[in-house]
């Protein structure tokens, strides 16, 4: 794997708590986590930069709501 | 770019060949990919056609072009793997690790590596309608190996799902054991192949690459 | 370049895949069609049966895959990805070489090839087109019939450019 850097995240208990609970979700470690936001948010930001929008999709209930990026 | 020796196989004589796995391919070894493989793969094309083979048994990514998916290998989400030996690629892989969620019931909205691409060199490419054998064996099987090493470094445990083109959906279900999970719309109506973090335990067992 | 040291994959696991993939014609993942990757997806329906078009253009002239190729000057395997490719995008400049072989209009070829922003006429005869032509490998009396009725629309659409 490539080499890794170490920073220290500051967050506040409401985050912390919402780490922790997809932590516990996704089965992954909070760094893991983490890293999959922001390789998630790279992934939808280039796709935006490229003039493509996000959708949700309800196939039951037949909606699309497009998801607001800014 | 880091390197891993493996051992492939001579598909003729079947004695093992020294090969490197590589991970951290970058954009620029996909150009050299694409330089590699395609005059081989026009020529497959041409024996093809002067054979009159018909076209439901032409190998399904004869047309592919690695150099255009270069640009993928930017994102932090995307890896690129190669097998190499005798100073070319035998074999390329790309997965994704963050778009994708897995679907089977026991695992469903876990996070696994999705195998976007996966392709071996067209020399070894066996095409029995044109007496072609293909030089070197393994290729795919060990690729496959390491999108499972992948997924259990990224903490996934193991988790790999993939959309196969119809001439390589036994190779996945029964010689990878992943699951079928049915045909996908969104996915030019391929079947969607996903390896449990259960199924994912015997290719860890004994292939700790660290 | 590091190399790294470890345990490989278990050697009896391995040898079983492999069996598995000599079986398979082909072990490819990703696609019936060519991934461009960071080009756009957003084309319309017409623009997927550009290559179906191009293929029975190329019967109706007789031409091989090859001749084509030779006589549009454009390479080989790109005929190839275009003709069995539903999402391939092609060089503006092989829309024009076939066209010119072909004796189609090249304006409303761009637009079927998915360059262009079809005319909703050629949209609805490309989609008409489709439902009614399979690949095959000698034309019917019934893709004939499709094909004439769809290039007639082309042309059509063409007069007074």
């Amino acid at each position: 794997m490539a080499n890794k850097r170490t920073m220290t995240l500051n967050l506040t208990d409401a985050e912390m708590d919402a780490l922790e609970k997809l932590s516990e979700r996704k089965d992954l470690s909070k760094t893991a986590v983490l890293r999959q936001a922001l390789r998630l948010y790279q992934a939808v930001d280039a796709r935006i930069e490229r003039g493509e929008k996000l959708f949700f999709e309800d196939e039951a209930k037949k909606e699309k709501a497009e998801v607001m990026v800014l | 770019m880091s390197s891993f020796p493996i051992q492939i196989q001579l598909r003729e004589s079947r004695t093992d060949v020294d090969a490197s796995l590589l991970d951290g391919m970058a954009p620029q070894d996909l150009l050299v990919v694409e330089s590699e493989w395609s005059a081989e793969r026009s020529l497959v094309v041409q024996e093809l056609l002067r054979n009159g083979v018909d076209r439901a048994k032409w190998p399904q990514s004869v047309h592919w072009n690695w150099a255009k998916k270069a640009p993928m290998l930017g994102m932090l989400e995307s890896s690129g793997f190669g097998l190499v030996c005798e100073n070319r690629w035998q074999g390329v892989m790309m997965t994704k690790t963050a778009s994708a969620f897995a679907r089977l019931a026991a695992d469903k909205g876990k996070p696994l590596v999705y195998l976007d691409f996966l392709e071996v060199a067209p020399w070894n490419w066996a095409i029995p309608e044109l007496g072609r054998s293909g030089r070197f064996r393994l290729i795919g099987s060990t690729l496959f190996w390491r999108a499972v090493q992948q997924s259990n470094e990224e903490g996934f445990h193991g988790r790999v799902g993939l959309h196969a083109l119809p001439q390589a959906e036994s190779f996945y279900e029964q010689g990878c054991g992943m699951t079928a999970l049915g045909r996908d719309a969104a996915k030019q109506n391929l079947l969607y192949f996903e390896l449990s973090r259960q199924s994912a335990e015997r290719y860890l067992q004994t292939g700790d690459n660290t | 370049m590091n190399n790294k040291k470890g345990t490989g994959p278990d050697r009896d696991l391995l040898l079983r895949m492999g069996e598995f993939e000599d079986s398979c014609h082909s072990i490819s993942v990703g696609g019936m069609a060519a991934d461009l990757g960071m080009l756009p997806t957003t084309h319309g329906d017409a623009q997927r049966v550009f290559g179906r078009l191009i293929e029975f253009a190329r019967r109706k002239k007789s031409l091989s895959v090859e001749q084509l190729a030779e006589r549009a000057n454009v390479d080989l395997s790109e005929i190839v990805e275009i003709e069995m490719d539903e999402a391939i995008i092609p060089e503006v400049r092989t829309v024009f070489q076939l066209a010119t072989v072909l004796d189609l209009p090249s304006a409303r070829l761009m637009e079927v090839a998915g360059l262009a922003t079809p005319r909703p006429e050629v949209s609805h005869a490309a989609l008409k087109f489709a439902a009614r032509s399979e690949p095959t490998a000698k034309l019917t009396r019934e893709e004939r019939d499709a094909l004439e009725e769809f290039v007639k629309v082309l042309i059509e659409s063409t007069d007074g450019d």
